[in-house]
């Protein structure tokens, strides 16, 4: 029989291509960031470590982060004990909950960022509640799509339905057979859900700043800002920012994979 | 002192979803130590009832007792009361060994006592040496002996089996119920099995309750239902009955004084050999219009000269008999069954 030959460098070119593409950007990112001056020359007159002692030392940075680390885990919080009982009531015992959640999950996708923070100043802006909760709240739902697919794949396949109940007739209380059986069985799609939750917080930047008129100042708001007065530090910044998503993506990467593999097991 | 007739007692069940009454008015009671089949066809709603009993399907009218006790209000895991479902339901993230160990671990029983109660189930179930595997590592049959392990291993008042064999091949399904109703013989527990197989719950049951609709169409021994069918439903559900009506035995000259009413001729009971002595019998002559060889039976189709199809089933030996065949086949005529 004759094997047709593959031209095997036509895909490989497509994907250099657009590996040249996107990483361009982010190497011209991080010789900034370590250049001393670069206007007006092809290559960097000087390279230095500079901009990243400036940047650590700014009193800014620090309280950045932390207030950046503190929405994020707030709203994976909200996220794990408001959404994960729902997805898992829609999913085990009442599939047309479903029907609707996969609707509401689409909403933050279809309304654009900035409709939606017109419409919430408006309605909330008035709400004798701290804005801070309402912004974690928004958020954790705007994070929702992401969580709730994680989760329906990781419902997927197993009765849990039946191993929830299963536990609770070996003598366990409900909450018991939730940690004991329902939990360790979609442990891996529950943490890349809450991973990308965690990555979405952590980088919000339109309703934040714009519901909170900019006084709550993230990581985000913080590197938008240091654009204006220090190109060279919010390319540090910048820098900072894809290594951290990097890892939660090798981390996401990793779980799948493995996920995968006991799937096949 | 609880009478052991009512073991368990179901009294005037009513069950509705979304306005839709699935469960009426049932009341049955169950005998301690024995293995009741639930009988019926899908929808009919034998798995809505072993819900109620275990305590998952809490929205219902009616009344259950178990031992004495009122159970119509405990939750699933006060009842004693152990369940296996179709799926099995066992957790993929532990071993076999922490799957039947996980009841005693809810209990917090001492470690020495789990050890010694799961090993000595492991030896009964005969899965010693897949101890420590996965259940998805486990053959059906396997997983299926697990999941019993793990509910027997508490000691049930009542142990609820839901269509437990219905995933499995046809050999091993035999195999499979022929344990269960070794299990139930020598721990002595109280069962209910529920299936829509008539020979799986005819072999294995001590009592059979045949349900349709929501209703309870008859309780008894496999016999009895077998051979006394007390509603149409039972003499078309259970078996592959002759059902004809009185007028229809006149006409085949089966008898003229019958009262109204319809009648079963179990197909075994016609005899193709001529009794040595026919008193008492009739014949019933007719062409072979079909036939099924079953392995050890044939089952023959006869279309009499009065336009009836009566079905006759025979051994199958030396004699045997091909398509368009006029043949004679020969009834007792007090073996015919009223039903009712």
């Amino acid at each position: 029989m004759k094997v047709q030959r593959v031209n095997k460098w036509r895909p490989q070119l497509v994907i250099t291509l657009i590996a040249i593409f996107l990483l361009a950007p982010i190497v011209a990112t991080f010789f900034y960031s370590i250049s001393t001056v670069w206007v007006k020359t092809i290559l960097p007159n000087g390279l230095t470590f500079k901009w990243y002692g400036v940047l650590t030392a700014d009193p800014n940075f620090i309280p950045s982060v932390i207030r950046s680390l503190l929405l994020a885990i707030a709203v994976v919080i909200v996220t794990m004990v408001a959404f994960l009982p729902v997805i898992f009531y829609a999913n085990v015992y009442n599939p047309k909950l479903k029907e609707k959640l996969r609707y509401l999950s689409i909403l933050p996708y279809s309304i654009p960022g900035i409709v939606l923070v017109t419409g919430l100043v408006q309605l909330y802006g008035n709400v004798a509640v701290p804005k801070i909760i309402i912004l974690i709240l928004t958020i954790s739902a705007i994070c929702l799509p992401a969580f709730y697919q994680s989760l329906n794949n990781a419902f997927m396949g197993d009765d849990f339905r039946g191993m929830f109940e299963q536990a609770q007739l070996l003598g366990d209380s409900k909450v018991g057979a939730f940690i004991r059986v329902v939990l360790p069985n979609i442990r891996a799609g529950l943490m890349v859900g809450l991973l990308l939750t965690f990555a979405a917080a952590f980088t919000e930047y339109v309703i934040t700043n714009i519901f909170l008129t900019g006084q709550y100042q993230t990581l985000k708001i913080y590197m938008y800002r240091l654009m204006n007065t220090n190109g060279n530090a919010a390319s540090v910044l910048t820098i900072i920012f894809f290594l951290f998503l990097g890892v939660i993506a090798l981390i996401l990467i990793k779980l799948v994979s493995n996920q995968k593999r006991a799937k096949k097991e | 002192m609880v009478n052991t007739d009512n073991f368990l007692s179901v009294s005037h069940l009513n069950i509705s979803f979304n306005g839709n009454t699935v469960i009426k008015d049932l009341s049955f009671n169950i005998k301690k130590g024995t293995l009741t089949s639930f009988l019926g066809p899908s929808g009919s709603g034998k798995t809505t009832v072993l819900r109620a009993i275990a305590g998952l399907n809490q929205a219902f009218a009616g009344q259950i007792t178990l031992d004495g006790q009122d159970i119509t209000n405990l939750a699933p895991n006060q009842r004693n009361i152990g369940m296996i479902f179709q799926s099995y339901a066992l957790f993929p993230n532990l071993t076999v060994f922490d799957n039947i160990a996980y009841g005693l671990r809810v209990q917090k029983k001492p470690k020495t006592e789990i050890e010694k109660a799961v090993t000595d189930m492991l030896a009964i179930i005969g899965l010693t040496d897949r101890r420590d595997y996965y259940p998805a590592n486990l053959s059906g049959g396997q997983r299926q002996r697990v999941a019993i392990a793990r509910s027997m291993v508490l000691e049930p008042k009542l142990l609820l089996l839901d269509e437990p064999l219905s995933a499995l091949d046809a050999k091993t399904r035999v195999e499979l119920r022929n344990q269960i109703k070794r299990y139930q013989q020598e721990l002595g527990i109280t069962m209910i099995f529920v299936t829509h197989d008539q020979t799986e719950a005819m072999a294995i049951s001590d009592d059979v309750l045949i349900m349709s609709l929501g209703e309870l169409e008859q309780q008894g021994s496999a016999m009895e239902i077998y051979t006394n069918p007390k509603t149409m439903f039972v003499a078309d559900f259970i078996g592959n009955h002759n059902v004809l009506a009185a007028t229809d035995l006149a006409m085949l000259g089966l008898g003229t004084d019958q009262p109204d009413g319809q009648y079963i001729i179990r197909p075994e009971l016609l005899e193709h050999v001529m009794p040595a002595n026919l008193n008492g019998y009739a014949p019933i002559e007719g062409q072979v219009v079909e036939m099924a060889v079953l392995g050890n039976r044939i089952e023959y189709s006869l279309k009499t000269a009065t336009g009836h199809v009566v079905k006759a089933e025979c051994m199958n030996q030396n004699i045997n008999f091909t398509l368009n065949d006029e043949i004679k086949v020969y009834l007792k005529v007090a073996e015919i069954k009223k039903v009712g």
